[in-house]
């Protein structure tokens, strides 16, 4: 029989029939991987507590063909306890991912700077952090992420006019062309001081901002029209 | 085999069932039949009505026909002040068969979870809120089940309450009574270490 072994992380999960669930894993090995784990939904199932986000696991896949049953999951290390903003990050985080990793194909890094994330989100959430921490978190990971699916803009370089980006000047990023020189007032410009300070990993207010006015733009053509939902969770004020 | 139009249709909707595939759909239709006529034609009855009259209780969000539930409705409830947050109306029951609390419920039918496309206003709360800034409500007992989404749905209320200055508390969770720790997983003992107390 095909079998194969994976480490991972369940990014979702959905339920299928009566007492079954589809999970979708993000997993060292394969990258995105989808599995069904047959009467995982039944009161009396074991698979439960390990079948949660923020928990890393080891499973093992059989079958053939697109949708493999789930035969065996274990817990290899205690799960993640996080609260607040620290929790919603993760929704977002797996959101992402869930959307924007196509199936079966490894992506090493990203499953790394993931755990890291998520180890530096348990630091946050036990030592009580505010969102200005997390943010350039969750800004690392967004720039991994287009890095590996090959959508990160150079920092360095006007594309336009082909010379080095500098600090004095305004730019704008143009997707699958980079950054262009444009006018500071214009609502998308983004200061060259700003990409740079991005570039050397010096995060500020202004260049936060930018770094979110960035991410923004460049995850567009992956993640699409349809808005993020875990974004939602970051404010009490509900809108309808 | 093909039935008659009217069998077929009969076939067809009572697989709309849960649980109910072609097969067990056939053999209650011919049950029915042949054997229960005045019990099918109450059941007919009952969910005509039950689908036309059943919908939202307006003050807890729970099922009922009327526009306030039995609970809702009782005024000794609203005495203590207290109000439990839970997931789904089977949650309501569970929780009223222990009888431990008699305070008001609120009903999310649901929990957040942001990839299926279920955000804060989906699980009702805007009506929560409204609530919240209503009724004088001294606690908020947050009893929704211990997944990581039910915990996530836990926070964001929490962190509503904490913005009106109202006391919000999670139930414990840990290990079930007569339960063995030996068969017990990882995750729900290390829960239970992390939220034990001095006896």
């Amino acid at each position: 029989m095909n079998k194969d072994i994976y480490d991972g992380y369940v990014l979702h999960r959905r339920p299928y029939r009566e007492t079954s669930l589809i999970v979708d894993f993000f997993t060292l090995q394969n990258g995105r991987v989808s599995a069904m784990a047959k009467g995982a939904r039944r009161p009396k199932s074991d698979k439960k507590s390990v079948l949660q986000p923020l928990q890393a696991v080891n499973f093992e896949l059989v079958g053939r063909g697109t949708l493999r049953n789930l035969s065996r999951i274990e817990s290899t290390s205690r799960s993640y306890l996080l609260s607040q903003q620290s929790l919603f990050c993760v929704f977002y985080l797996n959101e992402v991912l869930n959307r924007a990793l196509p199936e079966s194909e490894p992506f090493t890094r990203l499953f790394q700077q993931y755990e890291l994330s998520l180890n530096m989100l348990q630091r946050l959430s036990t030592e009580g952090g505010e969102l200005v921490d997390i943010e350039p978190i969750l800004r690392n990971f967004e720039f991994v992420l287009l890095e590996e699916l090959g959508y990160f803009p150079d920092f360095t370089y006007d594309s336009q006019n082909e010379l080095e980006i500098v600090p004095d000047k305004s730019y704008s990023l143009m997707n699958e062309i980079g950054f262009v020189e444009c006018d500071q007032n214009l609502s998308f410009a983004i200061s060259g001081e700003d990409i740079l300070a991005i570039n050397n990993n010096d995060w500020k207010s202004s260049s936060l901002k930018a770094a979110k006015k960035i991410s923004r733009i460049a995850l567009h053509p992956i993640l699409g029209d349809k808005p993020i939902k875990s974004r939602e969770l970051f404010s009490t004020k509900i809108t309808i | 085999m093909s039935f008659s139009p009217l069998i077929n249709e009969l076939i067809t909707a009572l697989k709309c069932l849960p649980g109910v595939g072609a097969k067990s759909a056939q053999r209650m239709a011919f049950a029915l039949l042949e054997r229960n006529r005045d019990g099918a034609m109450t059941l007919s009855k009952v969910l005509h009505d039950a689908m036309e009259h059943v919908s939202h209780c307006e003050h807890c969000r729970t099922f009922t026909e009327a526009r306030l539930c039995k609970i809702c409705e009782n005024p000794m409830r609203s005495e203590t002040g207290q109000l439990c947050i839970v997931e789904s109306p089977q949650d309501v029951l569970a929780v009223e068969q222990t009888s431990e609390y008699k305070g008001k419920y609120f009903v999310l039918m649901g929990h957040l979870s942001p990839i299926d496309g279920i955000g804060p206003a989906e699980i009702g709360l805007t009506e929560l809120v409204q609530l919240l800034d209503r009724e004088s409500i001294q606690e908020v007992i947050l009893a929704t089940n211990p997944t990581v989404e039910g915990e996530a749905t836990a926070h964001y209320i929490g962190q509503i309450c904490r913005e009106k200055q109202i006391k919000a508390t999670r139930i414990a969770h840990g290990v079930p009574v007569g339960g063995e720790l030996e068969y017990i997983d990882g995750n729900t003992i290390s829960h239970a270490f992390a939220g034990r107390r001095p006896v």
